[in-house]
Formats: structure tokens, C-alpha cells, sequence
């Protein structure tokens, strides 16, 4: 117990057709940079930074997934270990924003259930390219009830607070027994080694 | 084999282009896949139409498009045009269609394919070609291809070169481009698991960046002049023989010889119409002899010894 540097592990997922931004809002958040180089991701992907929140240390571990639909049986796969899934879409690409629904689909049929979905609205800083108004998005994640968020990974607007707002509702949603916090960590690492034992 | 199609010379923009011999839509038991060859048609070059109608569109006026290859498509939209262009007489008319839509609907042809464009069976031969970084072994591997797969690919790989030669625009690079398409036209040899799954990928995308960094001439070779007479019917085995021997294929496609027209349309036909509307300088007809296009017919196995790099 004496090694571990953190408290609790979270793991997330980015999810959302190709090319929204999913690798700049990950490559933003851990590293706190901004590439323009439109490089797809190959298959699946992921980072890690530790971030504290209300006193825990918790380390988010947060898989990047390819939004090439060749690649969705294997990103599929990671659905199922993941506490938290960011479903982004792309301000100024209508097509990412109709293929939210589908991609909704997707998390009910292969996430667990009690996993803490965010809908990001990305490249707001893109104003003269928008085609989706906040208002659709907002409305889109009422009707779901989803957080919501429009971000911009280039100048870097929501980005933290995306990623400090799903860690707090996933610490919000786990049990409340967190009197004992050794407890709390347990079911945690099973849940996280579920997917590499369940899988192979 | 061409489709006689006569027109006023002022009609000639209303024409249906391009123009490429219809393939009955095979006939499969049930939900069966199909393999490629029952797409083609039955001459060469062997290249199922829906292919050729897409890339024309896409090479018209969407080359600069961001992001070309990569942007999902709506399914729905994809699924509809895909049983269109299978199903229905008429061709579907793509200028209205969006960039993403008609890159979707290739893709998804694609992948309904019974086996990937690269058979999975010839996925090893090409991870040991790259391995032995020699452009050779992977042209041999190019070359075991059946002809139908040999033929789509080149014709599929001349156009990315051409997507890649745009790529201040559209982003869209020989990397990006094999990294988005590599899935849908290389198949997994093994039972994909978490561990070997990134090995894999790689390896798929690996294959298909050195085969879009292979010099255009070698890929228009196989479009030119069809290199397996074995698939061809009689005829044509005949007149490979009889005509080009030796000689360089180029004069075969020169109009000074009015046997060869028939065969000529059909090719450049599909060259010649992209070759209008994109900012390449190359034509079918200007290409350079090289000693890539010259043997043909009787030696095919020769052919495999010949080095493709003095082309480069």
C-alpha cells in the first residue's frame, strides 16, 4: 500500500467520430499542449496524469480511442472497464453531431451502466466554422441527461474543467460507505483489472 | 468492350461518365459475402464499377476536401447509396452526395467484401516484406495478388497518391491515410486479442504506407496492360500475345493501331477522365517509357525479377 502515489485510479474513455478532437482535448489536458498535425489514431491509445480532488489523489488513466469505424470492435472492448466516457463531437461538423445518438447506442450496449457520461462540444474557439449552436447541445444532453460542456482544445477553454467534473461525479457515485477509505480503493482495482482478464 | 454510347458532341457534358462496363450484382445464397472478383467486370482491367464511380466523383472537384478518408460518414446514407449502386440500373448521380458520404460508401464496399482487399491469407507475405525493407519483396507480393485484387488496389492506390498530393488542403498525408485506411483494406491474419492487437495495427498500417510510397508508374502498369492472362478470357490471352510481345505498351495505347480500341476505351477512359480534372501534369499518354511497362504476356514470371526503383 506504502507505493502507491495515489488513491483512487479512474478510468476514462474518449470516444467520437474521427477527427472532433478526442487526441488535441487528451494531448491538452496531459500535457498541456496543442498540435495542428491531423494525425488519426491507431486503434486505441492512453495517457495518464493524477490529479487531486477533494483531498484524494486520483489517477486518471484515459484511454484515446481511434474514431475509424474499422477500429470499433477492438475500442469496444474498453468500454466495459471504463468509469467515465467523454462522447466528443465537433462544433463545426454536423455529421459528429447527428452520430451522437449512435454513439450513445454504443455506450448502453457495451459500457457498464453506471458509467458517468460527459458530452463535449469541441473546436468552440472556431467561431466562424460553427454550424452546432450550444443551445442544440445543451438540449441534446438534457434530453439524455449527460453533463455537457463546449470546448476548445486549441486555446484551451473547459478543458481541465471537463476532465476535474466527470473525476467528481465518478467520486460522487461511488459508494457512499467512504468512512473507511481503504474500502473505497478496493473495489475500484477490481473493477480496473476486469477488462484485460475478461478480454483475452 | 465498350458500351457503344453515342452522343452530340454538345451532349457530351451530360453523358453518363465515367464510362464502365455494368456488373450483374452476384448472386449469393442468403447473406453471404461476396468476394471481390464477382464485382468485377469481365474484362480488363478488373475493377467493380461502384469503385471507379466513386473515386471519378471524389477526384473531380473533393480532393482539397479536409480531412478526405478520415471524416465519419452517416451510415444510413452510406448503407443506401452502397444498395444503390448494387442494386438499381441506373448508376446514382454523387455530385450531390457528400465527400464523406461517397469515401464511407467505398469503405463499406470494402468491408463487405468476403475477404479484405488484402487477403488475409497474403498478410503474412507482406508483414515479412516490410520487414526486409526491400521494395522488391514487397512487388512480388503485389504481384501474387489475384487480378482483381491486384487491379482495385493499384487503381485505389494511384488515388490516394493523388488524395496525398493534396494534402496541404485536406491534411490528409500518405501516414493519415494508411493509418485510417490500413483496417478496412488489410484483414487481420490472427485471432485479434488485447495483446497483439497494437502489433497489428501497426503492422497494417505499416503495409499499406510502403504501398502508397511505391512509384505511380509502377501502380499505372497495372492498369495499362493486363498482366494475367489467366483471368482474362481467350481472346484476350491471344492478343497479348500476338500484339505487344516485346514491344513497349505504350504504342499499344497510341490510336495508331485501331485494334486496340476497344481496349484503350475502357482505360483511359477511367485515366483520361481524372486526368482532365486533376492538377497532376501526367497523363496516360505523356507517361515516360519506362522499363516497367514494357514486358507482358509470356513473361509474367520474368516480370517479378525486374527492379521497380530505376523508376523512381
Amino acid at each position: 500500500m506504502a507505493k502507491k502515489q495515489y488513491d483512487l485510479l479512474f478510468k476514462l474513455l474518449l470516444i467520437g467520430d474521427s477527427g472532433v478532437g478526442k487526441t488535441c482535448i487528451l494531448y491538452r489536458f496531459s500535457d498541456d499542449a496543442f498540435n495542428t498535425t491531423f494525425i488519426s489514431t491507431i486503434g486505441i491509445d492512453f495517457k495518464i496524469k493524477t490529479i487531486e480532488l477533494k483531498g484524494k489523489k486520483i489517477k486518471l488513466q484515459i484511454w484515446d480511442t481511434a474514431g475509424q469505424e474499422r477500429f470499433h470492435t477492438i475500442t469496444t472492448s474498453y468500454y466495459r472497464g471504463a468509469m467515465g466516457i467523454m462522447l466528443v463531437y465537433d462544433i463545426t461538423n454536423a455529421r459528429s453531431f447527428e452520430n451522437i445518438a449512435k454513439w450513445l447506442r454504443n455506450i448502453d450496449e457495451h459500457a457498464s451502466e453506471d458509467v458517468v457520461k460527459m458530452l463535449l462540444g469541441n473546436k468552440c474557439d472556431m467561431t466562424d466554422r460553427r454550424v452546432i449552436s450550444k443551445e442544440r447541445g445543451e438540449k441534446i444532453a438534457i434530453d439524455h441527461q449527460i453533463r455537457f460542456l463546449e470546448t476548445s482544445a486549441k486555446s484551451n477553454i473547459n478543458i481541465d474543467k471537463a476532465f476535474y467534473d466527470l473525476a467528481e461525479a465518478i467520486l460522487d457515485k461511488m459508494p457512499s460507505q467512504s468512512s473507511t477509505n481503504s474500502m473505497s480503493i478496493r473495489p475500484v482495482e477490481q473493477e480496473s483489472n476486469k477488462p484485460q482478464g475478461g478480454c483475452c | 468492350m465498350y458500351c457503344n454510347i453515342r452522343f452530340h458532341r454538345h451532349c457530351q457534358s451530360r453523358a453518363p461518365m465515367p464510362c464502365v462496363p455494368k456488373v450483374p450484382m452476384p448472386k449469393t445464397p442468403s447473406k453471404q459475402k461476396c468476394p471481390l472478383a464477382q464485382y468485377c467486370p469481365e474484362t480488363h482491367p478488373f475493377i467493380p464499377p461502384l469503385i471507379i464511380h466513386c473515386i471519378v466523383a471524389l477526384e473531380r472537384d473533393r480532393l482539397n476536401s479536409e480531412g478526405i478518408y478520415r471524416l465519419t460518414s452517416n451510415a444510413e446514407i452510406v448503407g443506401k447509396l452502397y444498395q444503390e449502386f448494387l442494386t438499381q440500373r441506373k448508376t446514382p448521380i454523387l455530385s450531390s452526395v457528400e465527400t464523406e458520404n461517397i469515401t464511407g460508401c467505398i469503405k463499406k464496399f470494402l468491408k463487405e467484401l468476403r475477404d479484405s482487399l488484402i487477403p488475409s491469407t497474403s498478410c503474412d507475405e507482406f508483414v515479412r516484406a516490410i520487414e526486409s525493407n526491400d521494395d522488391q519483396e514487397i512487388i512480388n507480393c503485389v504481384f501474387e495478388l489475384a487480378a482483381p485484387n491486384r487491379d482495385t488496389l493499384a487503381y485505389i492506390i494511384l488515388h490516394l497518391q493523388k488524395v496525398s498530393q493534396h494534402s496541404e488542403a485536406n491534411k490528409m498525408h500518405i501516414e493519415n491515410l494508411a493509418t485510417v485506411l490500413a483496417p478496412t483494406i488489410i484483414e487481420y491474419p490472427a485471432v485479434v486479442t488485447l495483446e497483439n492487437v497494437e502489433k497489428l495495427n501497426r503492422n497494417q498500417v505499416m503495409i499499406l504506407q510502403r504501398l502508397l510510397k511505391l512509384p505511380t508508374e509502377f501502380w499505372k502498369s497495372f492498369l495499362d496492360s493486363n498482366m494475367d492472362a489467366e483471368f482474362s478470357n481467350t481472346r484476350s490471352i491471344l492478343y497479348e500475345t500476338q500484339t505487344i510481345g516485346s514491344t513497349p505498351i505504350l504504342s499499344s495505347l497510341t490510336p495508331t493501331k485501331p485494334s486496340k480500341r476497344g481496349r484503350r476505351s475502357i482505360i483511359s477512359n477511367i485515366l483520361d477522365l481524372q486526368s482532365d480534372y486533376s492538377t497532376s501534369k501526367t497523363s496516360v499518354n505523356s507517361s515516360p517509357i519506362t522499363p516497367i511497362i514494357q514486358p507482358l504476356s509470356n513473361a509474367l514470371k520474368g516480370m517479378r525479377r525486374i527492379s521497380f526503383k530505376a523508376a523512381i
